[in-house]
């Protein structure tokens, strides 16, 4: 696994995906259910969206906070370990890796590129990120910079 | 067609809520699968990530095979979900093998959240060179 950190300059690849967006709305403002009819109206590959999501193209990912850290954990089963590339770019986490797999008709073996970016909403020390692997989900500690902590506990209750 | 093709997935109710205790509530889905054909063996692979070797049930009964699981891994209580794509907790799969199968002789393996079975076709299903003369 290979971990990059970096100060990249100010690009937008934000296009690349659509959850990046903010507008987009958030899948935990979704209710299940409502997100289970997505699933039955627009089936398996109706957009490619949820196919892909599946296969892993774009894998699904949840992030978490508590106050020291952000966590992102990524479903990528059947990785090679050295296959994952975890990239921290100015707010920005990049996760990107290969697998190998079978063709639709199961008669040749090809490989799978998987992709995803998400935004940290909060300012992250990228000198500190960590990642690990297990059971195909990829585990990403993002450590909140000291400032962004500190500036949490400036408010203090008036006298 | 191939061999491979014959395979059949078993359609579950697509909102068949998960049974048993735990699952009490939770939606079960159909995990992505791949399917490889040999000569001599079927190779399916379970795409489960997130699950290990105590989450998973796996049976074949005659020729139907049948596969749940769940991904254990429970948040920390102080962890707040900033988002989360990854619901559904319960896996479920049904499919319908075809015939020929040596079902006494199926392999499976999970690793890295991808559990890989070998079906071993029997005599009648593999496939014979034919000498011509």
């Amino acid at each position: 696994m290979r971990l990059i950190r970096g100060n990249a300059p100010e690009t937008v690849f934000a296009h690349r995906d659509p959850f990046f967006d903010t507008a987009w709305p958030r899948l935990s403002d979704w209710s299940p259910s409502l997100d289970r009819l997505f699933d039955l109206a627009f089936d398996d590959d109706f957009f490619g969206y949820r196919g892909e999501r599946r296969t892993g193209a774009r894998p699904a990912t949840d992030l978490y906070e508590d106050g020291e850290n952000f966590t992102a954990r990524m479903d990528l089963p059947g990785m090679e370990k050295d296959a994952i590339t975890v990239e921290m770019e100015r707010d920005i986490l990049t996760v990107s890796g290969s697998r190998k797999g079978f063709a639709e008709d199961g008669s040749e073996e090809r490989s799978f590129e998987v992709r995803r970016s998400i935004r940290i909403p909060e300012a992250i020390a990228e000198d500190k990120v960590k990642a690990s692997y297990a059971d195909g989900i990829l585990t990403v500690t993002l450590p909140k910079r000291e400032e962004a902590r500190a500036r949490k506990v400036m408010i203090e209750e008036g006298k | 067609m191939t061999f491979a093709k014959t395979i059949v997935p078993k359609a579950d109710r697509p909102l068949a809520r998960g049974s048993g205790d735990g699952d009490a509530g939770r939606y079960a889905v159909a995990p992505h699968y791949e399917i490889k054909e040999s000569d001599d063996a079927l190779g399916l692979e379970v795409f489960l990530p997130g699950v290990t070797r105590d989450d998973l049930d796996l049976s074949v009964e005659g020729r139907e095979l049948t596969l749940s699981a769940r991904r254990s891994w429970q948040k920390p209580e102080d962890w707040t979900p900033v988002w989360t794509e990854t619901g559904a907790t319960v896996y479920r799969l049904h499919l319908m093998l075809p015939e020929g199968l040596e079902d006494d002789k199926i392999h499976a393996e999970l690793k890295d959240g991808v559990l890989r079975l070998t079906l071993p076709k029997g005599e009648a299903a593999q496939r014979k060179k034919i000498q011509v003369e």
